[in-house]
């Protein structure tokens, strides 16, 4: 580039050394014409500065009249100095192409015909002027379609290449993403702030639904309530993030809205036929839609007004773990196949992302639950009691156990010994709620865990079991069904974990010597 | 004849080489809104749109003490007298050695801080594109991204993160 410089320079000098030692310099009869295109130049610079879309016209037009004055300040009978509007032409044609070239010719064309009707000029001199200013216009408008045909075509695929690089710079990004995470809702926000707007594939919300079953439902979802809310938070994402991992980690405040509703959406695989959702799921194809009905996506979702969407189903293993809705409702940029391509690609790795991370989810479920009550095991039991004490965190401890719960196996089977311990378990988890924990301890014995609630708050729950307990029927034994519960508080009762057990089910064996169906709770003295 | 070529020659460096006006002030006085978060100079753009033709962190380039200098931006245009160059090239130069690491297209160049003045109503269509490519071809433009081109060529990804 910088060789390709000089040499243009020393090849002007060289051309205006010759035409020195042929002319001389005139600078009382041109000077005019140098500050005339002194003047001409900053007029065209001001309005390259300030309206960039009139620059070239003005360059051409400007050109042109530099050419006419110079002709008629020179007063040139040179039959060569119409030449000159070959400045012109040339800017004309390699700044606005064919018309561009066609125009200045016409032009010029016109200021020799208006030269030869006011001023003189021989007929012979008039047509070759124009003949020889044609052919030179022929060779340049040629020399213009080729070079403009190249350069948008190098054009077009430059621009291709550059969006496949930016997708796979973006997938790479997002499968090592992925890969470190650890629970659902992270890979979520992974996931989605990959496609939607501010860093990823720009898509204005997208959502994502997962097939349980024979079912579909509401996972996640990512999008702003507004068109200006839409382009604020882009605006922050860039603002103040870098990359991928601190937008991930970001609190923006999404449309909190949309998120609640899609949590809530649960569609059966049997009903709705016309839901794209569905159709999708069951298709395994995806899909583009334009001007679509927002009233085919069930009463929820009808109100968020899809009508330019894509759907795309997340395959695994020929099985189709979820799907991605996804739509431009407030740039209103069409999404084209090329984006749906996109898509499709990063709907695979998210499909794997997602089946990894659930089965990791269902193995971990399974590792400490226990399989006959459904309760948390004795593992997990352990692990909570240690994590509330590491972390200081006052809770208080119930042991439970089911009154003469060996006579019911003795008398009925062990069938119905296994229905009491499931009756329980399911009593336990609806009165304890969002309070605490249940655990299934061992044989009969169950334990609940309830996090920063007072010793009175554990007895009202005791008793609720207790109320609860004797409701139950069993399919053959007319007994009826009764707890013990011994109640002890960490850190006031004791300050280790086997303490405080041992403290709690002392007080469940005087619970159990007081004649069953008790509760015992009273502090140690 | 020697003056007129010197006059022409004169006209041509006047419309492309020499930037005379400077537009900051003007363009931030009269399109930019009075409680703008950004001047021009300082509005960031998407980086992720950044093309790198080498691999980021690079081993090489990366650990070379004068990074910074051996970088060079270059403005291309497509056709020699468009009033706005279509790319923007990072070179790395280091002795004869001399390779472009990375380039940005200005048909995907964007400035999210207009894209959020555009969805606030606060600039036209019109004004929304003038200010994206004045920011383009802007000096500071040059600045952010050879810094930017940098710090992915000499960050280890672990770090990134």
């Amino acid at each position: 580039m910088k060789h390709n410089k000089i040499l243009f320079y020393v090849y002007i000098l060289i051309l205006l050394f010759l035409i020195y030692q042929i002319e001389g310099i005139h600078l009382k009869q041109e000077g005019v014409i140098l500050i005339f295109s002194a003047v001409l130049g900053l007029l065209i610079n001001y309005v390259k500065s300030y309206n960039p879309t009139l620059h070239k016209f003005s360059v051409v037009f400007g050109s042109f009249l530099l050419v006419l004055f110079a002709l008629v300040v020179l007063e040139t009978s040179s039959p060569l100095g119409y030449l000159l509007f070959l400045f012109p032409l040339t800017l004309a044609t390699l700044g606005q192409g064919i018309y561009g070239g066609l125009l200045v010719y016409g032009l010029s064309v016109l200021a020799l015909y208006f030269r030869a009707a006011y001023f003189g000029l021989t007929l012979n001199h008039l047509v070759s002027s124009i003949l020889v200013l044609g052919l030179a216009s022929v060779g340049l408008l040629y020399y213009a379609t080729l070079h403009h045909q190249m350069i948008e075509n190098n054009e077009d695929w430059l621009e291709k290449l550059h969006v496949k690089i930016n997708e796979m710079t973006l997938l790479k990004e997002v499968t090592s993403s992925m890969q470190s995470a650890l629970d659902i809702s992270k890979l979520n926000k992974i996931v989605l702030t990959a496609i939607t707007a501010g860093y990823g594939l720009g898509f204005n919300r997208a959502l994502v639904f997962l097939v349980d079953g024979d079912e579909v439902y509401g996972e996640y979802a990512i999008g702003p309530s507004s068109r200006a809310e839409a382009y604020r938070i882009w605006g922050n994402v860039v603002t103040r993030q870098s990359n991928l991992h601190e937008v991930i980690d970001s609190d923006d405040d999404f449309d909190e809205t949309l998120l609640d509703m899609v949590k809530k959406i649960r569609l059966s695989l049997e009903m709705d036929h016309h839901n794209p959702i569905i159709t999708c799921v069951k298709d395994k194809t995806p899909r583009l839609i334009h001007r679509g009905d927002p009233e085919q996506f069930g009463p929820q979702l009808s109100r968020f007004n899809f009508e330019n969407y894509a759907v795309v189903p997340m395959i695994s293993r020929d099985r189709v773990v979820g799907v991605f809705l996804v739509d431009n409702r407030y740039n209103e940029k069409p999404i084209k196949d090329e984006d749906l391509d996109t898509l499709i690609t990063f709907s695979g790795q998210s499909a794997l992302a997602f089946e990894n991370i659930l089965l990791m989810e269902r193995v971990k479920s399974l590792a400490i639950t226990d399989e006959l009550t459904t309760l948390y095991n004795h593992r997990y039991y352990k692990e909570s009691i240690g994590h509330y004490m590491k972390e200081d965190i006052p809770f208080t401890l119930m042991v439970i156990d089911v009154d003469d719960f060996k006579q019911f196996n003795e008398n009925y089977g062990h069938a119905i010994g296994d229905q009491v311990l499931q009756k329980v378990g399911h009593t336990l988890k609806k009165a304890v709620g969002d309070l605490g924990s249940p655990f299934r301890y061992g044989g009969d014995e169950f334990t609940i865990i309830l996090p920063r609630e007072s010793r009175e708050t554990a007895v009202i729950v005791a008793k609720t079991i207790q109320e609860e307990i004797l409701n139950i029927t069993l399919d053959t034994a007319t007994t009826p069904l009764t707890l013990s519960i011994g109640v002890a508080q960490f850190p006031t009762d004791a300050k280790c974990e086997k303490e405080l057990f041992i403290l709690a089910d002392q007080k469940l064996k005087f619970a159990k010597e007081s004649g069953k169906n008790t509760v015992r709770w009273e502090v140690p003295s | 004849m020697m003056i007129t070529g010197l006059s022409f020659l004169l006209f041509l460096l006047a419309i492309y080489k020499v930037p005379l006006f400077k537009r900051d002030g003007a363009i931030e006085r009269n399109m930019m809104p009075e409680n703008a978060e950004f001047t021009i100079a300082s509005m960031p753009f998407r980086v992720e749109r950044i093309v790198y033709y080498v691999p980021v962190p690079h081993h090489t380039y990366g650990k070379d003490p004068h990074l910074i200098d051996n970088l060079t931006v270059e403005y291309v245009k497509k056709k020699a007298f468009d009033s706005h160059p279509f790319a923007i090239q990072v070179y790395y130069q280091n002795g004869q050695e001399r390779k472009m690491v990375a380039e940005v297209l200005s048909h995907r160049f964007d400035v999210p801080y207009l894209d959020t003045l555009y969805g606030e109503n606060l600039l036209s269509k019109k004004e929304y594109e003038y200010l994206r490519l004045y920011k383009y071809n802007h000096p500071s433009t040059k600045d952010l991204f050879k810094n930017e081109v940098a710090k992915k060529l000499s960050t280890p990804i672990y770090q990134m993160k």
